[in-house]
């Protein structure tokens, strides 16, 4: 066997390991779809921009040559919606998850067409990725069409490819930042960039919250130097963490604390990212109250509804408590992230103190309690 | 692990439909053009400017040119409405639905874009919503370099950078 051969046949191998379970990624999908509503932009807010302001990145969104009319952003607005609702009932979410993507780019490009582009690609992608994953074979109305001729098994495995390239994705994404830095001098210790871009979020974006007014007060270069190799060595570093679910949980939980840090001290938010680890996290294990497990068979047919009204009503919730659902959830993901993420990585000290290492990685406690594979 | 385990971890059951010879060509391929899509990402973004979609993260990029300072750029807007009254706002009052208010003001009246007559009417319709008194005659966007020492805590030095003046009077 020739050494490309075995790497091929290593790389099969694996792409195809992994201990999702589709139950978890079932709940993920809800998670996600609820989430992505609560902190959905308004497309049509552009229509108030003279055309002179239209300036679409380079890309598909260039064929048109003005902003469109006002109609066919709210269509556009209204099928974004439709198509996350479907993907939180699981009605046709195959096609579900391929038009939230196709939306989302469409939604987002007509955004960023005033000159600046955020940063969520990974939270557009991921529907599209995991379209393949078979997230909506469970807790879905495409479930329950199908239970009649096909019981669903609570612990069948999820296909692990699609999580593998949506891994894969994160982990390139980082590299493509990490990579700029580097060009641009990071690593040079006569100067501190993560403290320099402070100063514009400071003064420039009025990002005066949280720690912001402790961090704009540290002068010490070795501080900030050490902030900027931390940073670069955090995103150049992701990649490698995709050969091994356990080191790529490991790297994600340390990215999410990575993200709490710079909302502390930037006040920039990447709720996205954050969302997007979130599906990497074996969502099965975490249990459940018993009505909660037992409501979409209890409930039969119309389970889909019920889901549907008590998203409206947790959307009036949050409304009424934090005025802005977007900037409150956002918030909350953050944290919750971060908590998390922590409880991941005393799991993991835990384990490596408590028990010798025997090569076996299957044997490592997971995310969200119990022993489980990696 | 067992045998059952092991097909189960790789996602070989009844269903899956992706254990077959074409399948894993298919991967093979998907995985090896996306590592190889993102060099191509970046020449493109470095040479003519980032793609969306494209898979990036923020590079932010930038670092000091002049190690010890930091140059931030301010704005302010003052509006002289027709009563006879003076307003003063921020980017935030003109975009509270972006996310980053400041670069929308740049994009939208830094440039060329700012002289454009729908520019100006848009500014009008916006300012006399904002300021319940009527129309408005005319704008003032000022820009303002402030430098600030990155080893101490001392005060900035301040410097005007450009000022744009827009006629809302017949927009």
């Amino acid at each position: 066997m020739s050494a490309t051969t075995a790497l091929a046949h290593r790389f099969d191998a694996w792409v195809r390991s992994g201990d999702l379970t589709l139950l978890g990624l079932a709940r993920f999908r809800i998670l996600f779809a609820v989430v992505t509503l609560l902190t959905l932009p308004d497309v049509t807010r552009v229509a108030a921009y003279p055309d002179a302001w239209f300036a679409p990145p380079l890309g598909p969104l260039r064929v048109l040559p003005a902003w469109p009319p006002e109609p066919v952003l709210v269509l556009v607005q209204v099928l974004w919606v439709f198509a996350l609702v479907a993907l939180a009932l699981g009605w046709r979410t195959t096609a579900a998850s391929v038009s939230a993507t196709v939306l989302s780019v469409a939604a987002y490009g007509l955004l960023y067409s005033t000159g600046k582009i955020d940063h969520n690609i990974l939270a557009v992608l991921l529907p599209l990725v995991l379209a393949w994953s078979r997230w909506g074979e469970r807790l879905s109305l495409d479930a329950l069409r199908r239970s009649a001729s096909a019981p669903p098994d609570p612990t069948a495995p999820a296909p692990a490819p699609p999580l593998r390239y949506l891994a894969l994705l994160v982990g390139l994404a980082f590299f493509s930042a990490a990579v700029p830095k580097v060009v641009a001098g990071w690593l040079d210790p006569s100067s501190q960039a993560v403290q320099y871009d402070l100063y514009a979020e400071y003064y420039t974006h009025g990002r005066t919250e949280l720690l912001a007014p402790v961090a704009i007060g540290l002068h010490s270069p070795l501080l900030w130097e050490t902030a900027d190799w931390a940073t670069v060595v955090l995103e150049g570093g992701l990649l490698l963490a995709v050969l091994s679910w356990r080191a790529w949980r490991t790297g994600l939980a340390i990215t999410t604390l990575f993200h709490l840090g710079v909302y502390l001290a930037m006040n920039i938010s990447f709720s996205w990212n954050v969302l997007v680890y979130a599906a990497f996290v074996p969502w099965d294990q975490v249990r459940l109250p018993t009505l909660a497990r037992r409501a979409p068979a209890a409930l039969g047919r119309w389970w889909g509804g019920v889901v549907a009204v008590a998203v409206a009503l947790a959307w009036t919730g949050v409304l009424a408590l934090a005025g802005d659902p977007a900037w409150f959830v956002s918030r909350l993901v953050i944290f919750v992230g971060a908590a998390v993420a922590v409880w991941y990585l005393i799991v993991q000290a835990r384990t490596l103190f408590r028990r010798p290492q025997t090569g076996r990685e299957e044997q490592v406690p997971t995310a969200v309690g119990g022993a489980g594979s990696h | 692990m067992t045998g059952v385990q092991g097909e189960a971890a790789l996602g070989v059951q009844a269903g899956a439909s992706i254990t077959g010879v074409r399948t894993t060509v298919l991967l093979r391929a998907l995985f090896a053009l996306t590592v190889v899509s993102v060099p191509l990402q970046l020449g493109v973004a470095r040479l003519v400017s980032e793609p969306y979609p494209g898979l990036f993260l923020p590079a932010f990029g930038a670092v000091p040119p002049d190690p010890g300072q930091r140059v931030v750029g301010v704005r302010s807007i003052e509006v002289d409405y027709a009563d006879g009254t003076q307003v003063q706002y921020t980017s935030d009052d003109l975009f509270p639905e972006v996310e980053l208010e400041a670069p929308m003001l740049d994009f939208a009246f830094y440039g060329e874009r700012g002289q454009d007559p729908a520019s100006a009417e848009w500014l009008a319709q916006r300012v006399e919503e904002l300021g319940d008194r009527g129309p408005a005659r005319e704008a003032r966007l000022e820009w303002t370099r402030l430098t600030y020492s990155t080893t101490d805590d001392a005060p900035p030095t301040s410097e005007p950078e450009k000022t744009v003046v827009v006629d809302l009077d017949g927009a």
